[in-house]
């Protein structure tokens, strides 16, 4: 897919004036999170279960060859094939390859980010290939032609009548009802898999102990994607391996539980191989792709290396601030929310998705929701100081070095701090509105256009006691911050 | 094989000195994620049954083998249905399912040719279960805690028939209830020493098929089954 990361200035700017989008993502996020925590809560003990999750995904990565080798080995030993990708491209002409010896016609998906990563789908279609998403959400957008805005619910940002006007391209009578438009696209795509020749899905986990692909999902799409094409093709990121069947029975308690709070998804597929004897559906055969894409480069980072513990539950985006107001397009490719984030400038040449980590309050929301606790802000630290230390970056302005060389030199000094802050609390009166800051004078101006600056406490911080509270000579002051 | 040894040779590049070095010493403990004290088999019917209730999955109990096909024949009537695909296997077989169903009026749906005009064996199958109005399977275990019911495919137990139709209706024995799903991996399906003898496909169907993608309003029956209905035989 089109990568359009290093424009995301500009789409915050556009997401932000989208009333649609604004009303759509203001709905989804309260209701994500108040699903994901009541899933939580249905665990004894859901801390336990978390560290449990982080060291099954650390374990995997710090043996990676190994699990992945034994992966191999059961998948072969099921009769299934497995192929390697070092890139994008070996993905797509493996999966092409296929197709071409298979005669394959047509193609249905079942949702997969690592498929969108790829631009899988326009490698099939630029080859005459029928491809169809089949997740409803992917199908809206793929009539849309728009790239997923959410890991999870990839059309989150479409409302009921964009959705009407879509499906009345393929014929549906215009409506406002919501399971009207569903049994339509049941319709479409019941056609669709029945006629299909090749399967297409991602994996959730790969369980290298016993060769089990797993994968989750609510609507029967990927079901039936793996069951009546006659070839099915699963494309996984290296990093989805997990050692051991115990390791799956920790994830699967918070992978449903994290993404909508369900303790387990409608459907949960474990896999092995194409149909076995005397069998009368499932597919003929069956092939693994395994792509690293970017990922060993990860691996070899150790600063870095936990972003590959993400499972895709979508929980960080669903608590993060900046996420919830311009949404997933912003992000400019597959991945959004904070994951995307630090996973986009990673698996991307930097120049093009450079400000994503800089999209961030630093809230840390992330990082207490991630089931398998990513530090994620901390990942975005990392990758910011990065950026501030390479040869290339862009020289700031010579207004913003100077001004944080003067905050640099107060800092350091506790007297001129507390004379400075006496001062700017004096200087502050003809900007203050209520209980902001608003319009300082040029050259400042930059500086309050897009931001809610509080006003300098009239009680500071280090003129409290250690309980945070007013010393008693002040203790009169009711504006304490 | 290119691909292949330059890959797993970046990684053990990448991994370096600290490849291993995460190594979990302690299996994971089977025992505490499995439910402890054992539950009684009243228990574990009763939290099946409250899991379900919010799973828009409806359970039927039934106390005999007559009771389960009677319950089985009502629930076809009550949803009008005409046409069915059925799991031939030996735990339906015990309640004469599905053999009582064409004398009391349900047919079994046919396999006509499939959208291509192709009518070999294979496509036989799934365009039958594709025009049926209900499937009927039977399941290899319940998991009570989720309301979940384990599929094991193979030979006449197709994958379609709990998928295709709008209407599924599974048999599951009280007895193969299990109280959540590390007691299903841990025991008695699985096995990681002889991978060879798992089933090629195993699902684990939690409540009816459904969707929140548009507008987050939620739809059932979107690609799978709208309808799920459990026997269950106590």
């Amino acid at each position: 897919m089109d990568v359009r990361s290093d424009r995301m200035r500009v789409s915050s700017r556009e997401a932000l004036l989208d009333e649609d989008l604004q009303r759509a993502l203001g709905k989804a996020g309260p209701l994500l999170q108040s699903m994901r925590n009541a899933g939580m809560a249905s665990l004894d003990r859901p801390e336990a279960l978390r560290e449990r999750a982080r060291a099954a995904k650390r374990e995997a990565m710090a043996r990676l060859d190994e699990m992945l080798s034994r992966l191999e080995a059961r998948v072969q030993e099921r009769g299934g094939q497995v192929h390697w990708a070092r890139s994008a491209d070996e993905a797509n002409r493996i999966v092409l390859e296929l197709a071409r010896k298979h005669g394959v016609r047509s193609v249905v998906k079942g949702k997969s980010m690592t498929t969108e990563e790829i631009g899988l789908n326009d490698a099939l279609s630029g080859s005459g290939i029928r491809v169809s998403e089949t997740d409803l959400g992917e199908f809206i957008i793929q009539l849309a032609g728009e790239p997923p805005s959410h890991i999870a619910a990839p059309a989150i940002h479409k409302t009921r009548q964009q959705v009407s006007e879509l499906f009345a391209r393929l014929g549906a009578e215009p409506t406002d009802s919501i399971p009207d438009m569903t049994r339509f696209a049941r319709r479409v795509l019941r056609e669709r898999f029945l006629e299909a020749d090749m399967g297409v899905t991602g994996v959730n986990f790969a369980v290298a102990s016993t060769g089990t692909i797993v994968l989750f999902e609510n609507e029967g799409n990927i079901r039936l994607t793996t069951t009546l094409p006659r070839i099915h093709v699963a494309v996984m990121g290296m990093e989805k391996v997990i050692p051991t069947l115990a390791d799956l029975d920790v994830l699967l308690r918070l992978l449903g539980r994290s993404a909508t709070g369900q303790k387990l998804p409608s459907y949960v597929s474990l896999l092995h191989g194409p149909r076995g004897g005397g069998e009368r559906d499932g597919p003929e055969t069956f092939h693994l792709v395994i792509l690293d894409n970017g990922r060993t480069r990860i691996l070899g980072d150790p600063e870095l290396r936990e972003t590959l513990h993400c499972i895709r539950c979508s929980a960080c985006l669903s608590f993060c601030p900046v996420y919830l107001r311009i949404g997933g397009h912003a992000y400019g490719w597959a991945y959004s929310g904070p994951i995307g984030s630090v996973l986009t400038p990673q698996l991307l040449d930097r120049g093009k998705a450079s400000d994503l980590p800089y999209a961030c309050t630093l809230c840390g929301a992330c990082a207490e929701v991630c089931p398998v606790m990513i530090d994620l802000p901390r990942l975005m630290v990392a990758l910011r100081r990065r950026y501030q230390e390479a040869p290339d970056r862009p020289r700031p302005a010579v207004l913003e070095r100077f001004c944080m060389g003067l905050y640099a030199r107060v800092l350091e000094r506790p007297a001129l701090y507390r004379l400075a802050s006496a001062l700017a609390r004096i200087g502050q009166a003809p900007f203050r509105r209520g209980d902001r800051l608003e319009h300082f004078p040029p050259p400042l101006e930059r500086w309050t256009a897009s931001r809610a600056v509080r006003p300098f406490s009239r009680l500071p911080f280090h003129a409290r006691d250690a309980g945070g509270r007013a010393q008693p000579e002040e203790a009169e002051d009711g504006r304490t911050r | 094989m290119a691909a292949r040894d330059d890959l797993l040779r970046r990684i053990r590049s990448a991994l370096g000195d600290a490849r291993g070095g995460e190594h979990i010493e302690e299996p994971y403990d089977w025992g505490r994620a499995r439910s402890r004290p054992r539950r009684s088999p009243a228990d574990l019917i009763e939290a099946f049954e409250k899991a379900c209730s919010s799973l828009h999955a409806e359970v039927y109990k039934a106390d005999t083998d007559e009771a389960v096909r009677e319950q089985l024949l009502d629930l076809l009537k009550k949803e009008r249905i005409r046409t069915y695909v059925s799991w031939r296997c030996p735990s339906l077989e015990r309640f004469g399912i599905p053999e009582c169903l064409p004398s009391r009026g349900f047919h079994e749906a046919e396999a006509g040719a499939d959208a291509l005009g192709r009518e070999d064996g294979s496509a036989g199958f799934k365009s039958a279960a594709a025009v049926a109005d209900a499937g009927i399977t039977g399941a290899d275990f319940g998991l009570a805690d989720t309301g979940t019911l384990v599929l094991e495919s193979g030979p006449g137990r197709e994958r379609s028939v709990s998928l295709l139709p709008p209407i599924h209706v599974a048999v599951l024995c009280a007895e193969n209830l299990l109280p959540r799903t590390a007691d299903l991996l841990a025991g008695p399906l699985f096995s990681w020493n002889a991978p060879d003898r798992n089933a090629a496909c195993v699902t684990l169907i939690t409540g009816s098929s459904k969707t929140g993608d548009i507008e987050m309003e939620l739809v059932h029956g979107v690609h799978g089954p709208g309808r799920l209905h459990v026997i269950l035989r106590v």
